[in-house]
């Protein structure tokens, strides 16, 4: 692959620009082939023509009478907040104990949030459905958040941010005599705005797209979009128009989100994040 | 040994320790403790307390039930997992699905992240959006529109390739279509990881070393990559880690571990022996061979993070 | 790395500071469940998986229940589908119900298939109708002016007694696309009745109109084993000895069956399709043939309006010998350890095999009425029955018909799997079948015996 990248310095960047171009096209085929398909006319459902012609909303229109849409959408916002804020938070407090402090069983500590990677969510399914069940909270929103508000990709990440965090402004902090609670967010926090929106984005994109906890805890509605899918998939095969324009809304808001802040997303990340 | 699992590696800040002096000491030593404990007590709860029954759990024959007893087995789980073949024919498959993601999580998004320095500017921005939008997909909605174009008929891959492959129905194809959707998946975090890694390094040696007379592509082998390696081993680490776990929503969607069996990986089994089996003991077990497993894998690999982050400074 | 494990462990032994398992046996008797006072208020939740998908399953099966709500305004019935992710919702049935069991809370009612009998009176409490509401109701329901068909009303039954109202089932029917029998220059009058000539039309069907020929829908994990049971039934064979103790499918006759299916695939008559491939490619109209549970009809018949022409027949023989149909489908069982909640879910599947309530699935979803009278003129499926004439087929079926085997033990699902993971190979993947039968027919064996 090196000698590839050795070509002539004037063909590089046409090289550069074709591969990835090219792989650019592929990995976002799918997606296209998935709103193409949305929007087609239900008879035509099984061509292969890359433009859907006629367009239809038919598709879409089976979706919101199937399922409560809105509904659903709100459901799914406040999960996926609720999750994303919970585990930015303790990510944020468990990041600044590891990088500011040096104490016993730090190591020890630190492993115990790696560790939870190698905790197969099969494991842990019966035994905290069991638990959510006595707290009395099967079938709501806050059954699928309670377990999900700490996660280890939060903690290594934002411990990492902070690692790289100037020493001389923890310093000046120290010396107008603010305590730690107040160093973490008058001055911690401001400065790793960019790192910590990222991150956040990051978490709710993956708390947005969960679907196995809700699958198991909200048994009685449809209650996330991402479980809507379901009411079109079955033995009796699937309902393929309504299926994929349901899968669309679904990942609409976050390619929206994305499509917005996608600078702020890989700035926060790379810069003020790995170094 | 564990600071090293992230990325890059910065040198512990020196101020808190200050910050620390200022206060009583007893009450001091408390305080990063605090700090940890809404994370660890969530840890705890929802974690390792569902994690320490599936140890009790493995060594009992039960099936999960209030209203039945469970009857100690001793090791009986662990030898019946180790005789059945469903366990060594999963194993290798799922070192199979590891060794077959490497090209997304490591080869291609080092290329990228390579060809992106190359190209600047708007471009750039474009292309990099475009890789990492499979990640926003949610695995089920990902896995539809995948059976949707791997269908044998009217299938937009076989329509292209030609070919007429019932791609979820052999085997072999069916191991592939995994392995290709699920690191279509992950590509994103992965290119957004080494865009990272390499933002992270400084441009001095390279000058130095173009000052020097070295060619681009030298510089790229000797010194780039080098510097890189951290970087890489985190990808490796999450790759051997995780890739098990990044394919179960496809296999669940897709395949159901089939055709024959063809792509259940160990996770999976894992799931099948808990959930669809309701044999609790094996499923704990393997549950329990899982973690003592990977976590040997884990440890070994940051011993060589360890090793090859030596050349980082 | 074992040292910060063994403290990881104990610092989550100390905190989970309990045992596992639960009490020593469920042993009381049930004990009849008396009737409801006329202003009594009880709620159940009804747990089944025809609330899965959208469409008119879950379409009946709300108006149902608003049927039964209005007949019965004291008792409020909250319909749920099976927790779980499995595309499809039959599949998580027992898992779902055991997660509810292992928090105390079970459904009250639960529709579960035939297949889990065993399970769900052995380990998930489905508690016997004869006690709680007496033999002499529960018989008294199988009766009435439309009787329930003599086999079908015994399929819920276990040691004796009455467990499971037998409520939808279908059996085993060849459908055709008429019209590609017709490009192929085949009679859809003369419809196939043997495997042979199954065979020779699929390959009829395959060649001259390159479409596909026929598939049969009995040889994968998710279709489960009770049409397979029936095309190793209908070759004189057994998945399982008489006495539950040996499984026989890799015997002369079972083996036999299995290796014609294999012969469909090797010769080209069916092509490679996972069940879901399979039913969509049939419900387009690109093959000849498909051996499907009766219930698939509506689904058929509605892909159908596409243009081509659909027709069913009985299951194919093998020469010179009887068809025997098994059935697939769910009976309802009670889990409710309430007394209250026990009779109004007694109630509740009273309502639901009611003649009033088989009108409505059989007309809507296309099962078979298990009242079969209500088909003959002038009952009110009889108009139904005119414009279906498949019915009459899966009726007479049903006369013919032997239960659908039922593994035992707790670990029944493993069996069954792993049977239909090695017919999968044999039918699908080529392997050769007396050996590949044989070895999955020897790891299953010591799991027949293994409780709970």
């Amino acid at each position: 692959m090196t000698a590839e990248l050795g070509v002539g310095e004037t063909r590089r960047p046409v090289l550069g620009h074709a591969a990835l171009a090219v792989l650019g096209v592929l990995c976002i085929f799918p997606i296209y082939w998935l709103y193409a398909t949305s929007f087609r006319a239900p008879e035509d459902i099984y061509s292969l023509s890359p433009f859907p012609w006629p367009l239809s909303g038919e598709n879409y229109a089976k979706a919101f009478h199937v399922l409560d849409v809105g509904g659903l959408l709100v459901n799914t916002t406040v999960m996926a907040v609720g999750i994303a804020l919970g585990q930015l938070l303790t990510g944020l407090l468990a990041g600044y104990a590891f990088a500011a402090w040096e104490f016993r069983g730090k190591q020890l500590l630190y492993l115990v949030f790696v560790a939870t990677w190698l905790v197969p969510f099969q494991v842990t399914m019966i035994p905290n459905y069991v638990l959510l069940s006595q707290l009395g909270v099967l079938n709501t929103i806050a059954g699928v958040v309670l377990p999900s508000l700490c996660s280890a990709l939060g903690v290594i990440l934002l411990r990492q941010h902070m690692q790289g965090f100037p020493t001389e402004l923890l310093e000046a902090a120290r010396l107008d005599g603010r305590g730690s609670w107040a160093t973490l967010w008058t001055v911690v926090v401001p400065n790793l705005r960019p790192a910590l929106a990222a991150l956040g984005i990051l978490l709710f994109v993956n708390a947005w797209n969960e679907y196995f906890w809700p699958a198991l805890v909200l048994q009685r509605s449809n209650a996330v979009l991402q479980l809507g899918l379901r009411s079109f998939m079955g033995s009796e095969g699937n309902d393929w128009g309504p299926m994929m324009a349901t899968a669309g809304m679904a990942c609409l808001p976050v390619l929206l989100l994305y499509l917005v802040l996608q600078k702020q997303i890989v700035n926060g990340f790379v810069r003020s994040g790995l170094q | 040994m564990l600071a090293t699992l992230a990325p890059v590696e910065a040198p512990p800040v020196e101020a808190p320790e200050a910050v620390r002096s200022s206060r009583p000491r007893r009450l001091g030593a408390l305080v990063p403790y605090l700090y940890l404990l809404p994370g660890l007590a969530l840890l705890a709860v929802w974690v390792y307390r569902p994690l320490t029954q599936t140890f009790q759990i493995s060594f009992v024959s039960w099936n999960l039930l209030p209203t039945s007893p469970a009857r100690p087995v001793g090791l009986a789980n662990y030898e019946r997992l180790f005789t059945l073949p469903d366990f060594g024919s999963a194993l290798g498959r799922t070192v199979v699905l590891i060794v077959g993601l490497l090209p997304f999580t490591i080869v291609v998004p080092v290329l990228v992240g390579l060809l992106a320095r190359r190209v600047r500017g708007r471009a750039a921005t474009i292309y990099q959006g475009l890789v990492f939008a499979p990640l926003l997909v949610a695995p089920v909605a990902g896995a539809a529109v995948w059976q949707w174009l791997l269908d044998p008929r009217s299938g937009a891959v076989n329509q292209v390739l030609g070919t007429t492959v019932n791609w979820l129905q052999e085997p072999g194809p069916a191991q592939l279509a995994i392995i290709v959707i699920t690191g279509w998946h992950v590509l994103g975090f992965a290119v957004l990881v080494v865009a990272a890694g390499l933002a992270g390094i400084t441009d001095d040696y390279a000058e130095a070393a173009a000052l020097d007379g070295a060619t681009r592509s030298q510089i790229t082998r000797w010194i780039t990559l080098p510097m890189l390696s951290p970087t890489l081993v985190f990808l490796l680490l999450m790759t051997v880690l995780l890739a098990a776990q990044w394919s179960f929503p496809l296999i669940d969607t897709l395949t159901h571990g089939g055709p024959a069996g063809a792509t259940t990986n160990i996770y999976y089994l894992l799931w099948d022996y808990g959930f669809h089996s309701f044999d609790a003991g094996l499923g704990a077990a393997a549950g329990v061979i899982f973690f003592v497993g990977f976590g040997v894998i884990a440890g070994g690999l940051v011993r060589l993070s360890e090793k090859v982050s030596f050349h980082d400074r | 790395m074992k040292r910060t494990l063994a403290l990881v462990s104990t610092a989550a032994l100390l905190l989970a500071g309990c045992g596992v398992g639960g009490a020593a046996g469920d042993t009381a008797a049930t004990s009849f469940a008396p009737e409801l006072s006329p202003d009594q208020k009880v709620s159940i939740t009804l747990e089944s998986y025809n609330f899965g998908q959208a469409g008119a399953w879950s379409d009946t099966f709300t108006e149902l229940l608003g049927d039964f709500q209005k007949q019965h305004p004291t008792i409020t019935v909250t319909g749920q589908k099976p927790q779980g992710s499995s595309s499809n919702p039959a599949a998580d049935s027992v898992s779902s119900v055991q997660a509810q069991l292992a928090t105390g809370n079970p459904p009250d009612v639960a529709q579960l298939g035939f297949s889990d009998l065993d399970f769900a009176v052995g380990q998930l409490g489905a508690k016997p109708l004869d006690d709680l509401v007496g033999r002499d109701a529960v018989q008294a329901n199988f009766g009435g002016a439309h009787p329930f068909a003599p086999k079908a009303a015994t399929l819920g039954d276990l040691n004796g007694k009455t467990y499971g109202v037998p409520f939808v089932f279908s059996t085993p029917v060849l459908f055709l696309n008429a019209t590609l029998f017709k490009q192929a220059g085949l009679d859809p009058a003369k419809p196939p009745t043997t495997w042979d000539e199954v065979k020779a039309d699929a390959l009829a069907i395959a060649q001259k109109t390159g479409q596909d020929g026929a598939y049969v829908d009995c040889v994968t994990q998710s279709a489960k084993d009770w049409c397979l049971q029936s095309v190793v039934r209908s070759n004189g064979g057994h998945v399982i000895s008489d006495d539950k103790k040996t499984l026989t499918y890799a015997d002369a006759p079972a083996v036999g069956a299995i290796s014609m299916l294999q012969d469909l695939v090797t010769s080209g008559a069916s092509p490679k399709l996972t069940q879901q491939q399979a039913v969509e490619t049939f419900g387009r109209g690109d093959m000849g043939m498909i051996l499907e549970s009766s219930a698939l009809q509506g689904t058929f018949a509605k892909g159908a309006k596409a243009g081509w022409e659909l027709q069913g027949t009985g299951t194919p023989a093998f020469a010179g010998k009887p068809v025997v149909p098994t059935n697939s489908g769910a009976a309802l069982f009670v889990l409710s350890k309430d007394p209250a909640k026990q009779r109004a879910a007694w109630e509740l599947i009273q309502f639901l095999t009611s003649d009033e309530a088989y009108t409505t699935i059989s007309s809507k979803i296309g099962y078979i009425p298990l009242r079969t009278g209500l088909v003959d003129p002038p009952n009110s499926l009889a108009a139904w029955a005119a414009k279906n004439p498949l019915v009459k087929t899966n009726i007479a079926q049903l006369n013919a018909m032997e239960p659908w085997v039922s593994f035992p033990g707790t670990d029944y699902l493993q069996v069954r799997d792993g049977m239909m993971r090695a017919v999968e190979n044999v039918v699908l993947q080529g392997a050769p079948a007396q050996a590949t039968l044989a070895t999955a027919a020897q790891q299953g064996t010591p799991l027949l015996t293994a409780g709970g």
